[in-house]
């Protein structure tokens, strides 16, 4: 199955001005344990490229969330994407 | 039972009057509304302009301010004109100085300051009391000195203050999106966490209901042991998993919520269905802070854009783009020296995702010349040489000698005006930051 047929929410934001936070909300908690075994915090760590990605594991409510900096702040120069929304993007299509 | 109304999740976006009208039958106690944001990027706080303009503004603006003052009830406005700087509360205050007048009402308005002088920050900075946020940089002197406009996030106490005072409307500077619904059931006595738990929430007005708008409203209710929130549109409802989900939003941490006066804990909150459309809420804690703290927000000038987009279709020209702009770069820095930036954004080749890209097929390149210069003439000047070079770009295999590049615009070169950059996101500890806050008393 991929992440995109297995959650209610997969979104990306800003968390301030520099930093990206993911919400990953699955769509129930069979499915919610069954990704875990793939999307842990190495797996993020790895997708990102980023040693210190916050990662949480939200049990009861069967959700995902990692946090970490942007390359750059928002809406600078060389930024690509002042709300941070684009980020979800390379998660989509993951096999869990 | 005390009931807060949050006109929508942005002023300026448009308000939803049916929405407004139910609402208002309900005998609500206030009404709130967040007016900015940093989330458009720097220009806003950078050059003191308003995201909502007076059309915007007024707009959303007149006809609740007329009922709410018709009925006497508190209505209070956060991050007033966008960014929050002294000059967006003066250009909020001549919308609402346009509504008294033209509609005849007589309002006790508080507007509240929270623009703080580059000296006092300084000093603040002298002092050790800035520190970086999760590891984004370290502030310097020249961060803000260099900044055109630094605000601090005010929490609940001046808008207290300003209830206290009477006030009719309270007009702040740049706040927290919570305080402006918690500062009236705090000085309610209602129980923090729920307060605060709701204001988190309802903040966003209609963005927390199925389905979403931030557009449109959102009644939240708070008593002794829980808090409640139900979209007055009966086409949206309020279920557990939308208020869940939305309370994560915008967060780095999913259960730990600072605030200027305390941090929320959301790790045992309970969202149960009340009814069809309806949420209940309870069990978040709060925990008060011995010292309060106050993000910081400060923009700076970096120039003057000016763009060129242009389509690139040839796939030999796409094979080779790398090496064309890297050369295209080279030959505009030996031109012209230095004083002015240039990036390349290529649209269809990792011009969104940048560095996480990875999909590599492509078959046309918009391609944006983006040049920023001590002044626009010269950076017009570069642009157009750059832009020049790319359209005549003799690469290998070339067969093609009319011009490389499709251009949807003419002029190719559009002068974009002046760029900001974000100088300041830090944390500054000191109470006494809150004495830099004050509230201006006007009657209309």
């Amino acid at each position: 199955m991929r992440l995109k047929e297995a959650v209610s929410v997969l979104r990306s934001k800003n968390a301030g001005v520099w930093h990206i936070t993911i919400d990953i909300v699955f769509k129930d908690e069979e499915v919610y344990k069954k990704a875990k075994l793939k999307l842990n915090e190495d797996f993020f760590k790895r997708l990102y490229n980023r040693d210190d990605l916050r990662y949480f594991e939200c049990d009861g409510i069967n959700t995902l969330k990692v946090s970490f900096l942007r390359d750059s702040a928002a809406g600078s120069l060389t930024d690509t994407d002042c709300l941070g929304a684009n980020f979800y993007i390379p998660l989509l299509d993951v096999e869990i | 039972m005390l009931k807060a109304l949050s006109l929508m999740g942005q002023l300026g976006y448009g308000y939803n009057k049916e929405s407004f009208d139910r609402a208002i039958a309900e005998d609500i106690d206030y009404i709130g509304v967040d007016a900015g944001s940093i989330d458009s990027g720097p220009f806003f706080l950078g050059s003191g302009s308003m995201k909502a303009n007076y059309q915007a503004t007024r707009n959303d603006l007149e006809y609740p301010l007329i009922e709410a003052s018709k009925r006497g009830i508190p209505f209070i406005v956060g991050s007033a004109g966008y960014a929050g700087a002294d000059v967006h509360l003066d250009g909020f205050m001549e919308v609402v100085r346009d509504i008294a007048r033209d509609n005849n009402l007589h309002l006790k308005v508080a507007v509240i300051h929270s623009e703080l002088d580059k000296e006092y920050v300084l000093s603040l900075l002298r002092e050790g009391k800035i520190k970086s946020y999760e590891g984004n940089p370290e502030l310097n002197e020249e961060d803000i000195l260099s900044s055109t406009h630094i605000v601090a996030q005010m929490g609940v106490s001046k808008f207290i203050e300003a209830l206290k005072m009477g006030a009719d409307l309270i007009v702040a500077g740049r706040a927290t999106d919570a305080s402006i619904y918690a500062a009236y059931p705090l000085l309610k006595g209602y129980d923090p966490a729920l307060v605060w738990h709701m204001s988190k929430i309802i903040e966003c007005g209609a963005l927390c209901a199925k389905p979403a708008s931030p557009s449109d409203a959102l009644l939240g209710f708070v008593d002794d042991d829980a808090f409640y929130l139900r979209p007055p549109n009966p086409v949206r409802r309020c279920t557990p998993s939308s208020a869940l989900a939305h309370s994560l939003y915008e967060n780095t941490d999913p259960y730990v919520i600072e605030e200027p006066d305390g941090t929320l804990f959301l790790n045992n909150a309970v969202y149960e269905e009340y009814d069809q459309r309806t949420v209940r809420i309870y069990g978040a804690e709060w925990k008060e802070k011995s010292k309060k703290s106050f993000k910081l927000e400060g923009a700076r000038f970096s120039g003057y854009r000016t763009i060129a987009i242009m389509g690139i279709r040839n796939p030999d020209m796409i094979a080779q783009l790398d090496g064309i702009l890297d050369d295209v770069r080279d030959r505009a820095a030996s031109e012209f020296g230095d004083g002015f930036s240039l990036t390349f954004r290529q649209y269809g080749k990792n011009g969104v995702l940048g560095s996480f890209e990875f999909d590599s097929n492509l078959h046309e390149v918009g391609l944006i010349v983006d040049v920023v210069a001590e002044d626009q003439r010269f950076a017009h000047r570069v642009c157009s040489v750059v832009k020049a070079h790319l359209q005549h770009y003799d690469y290998k295999g070339r067969i093609a000698t009319g011009a490389n590049v499709a251009f949807p615009y003419s002029p190719a070169e559009i002068d974009v005006g002046g760029v900001y950059e974000f100088s300041v996101y830090h944390i500054a500890e000191d109470e006494k930051i809150e004495d830099r806050f004050y509230i201006e008393e006007i009657e209309l």
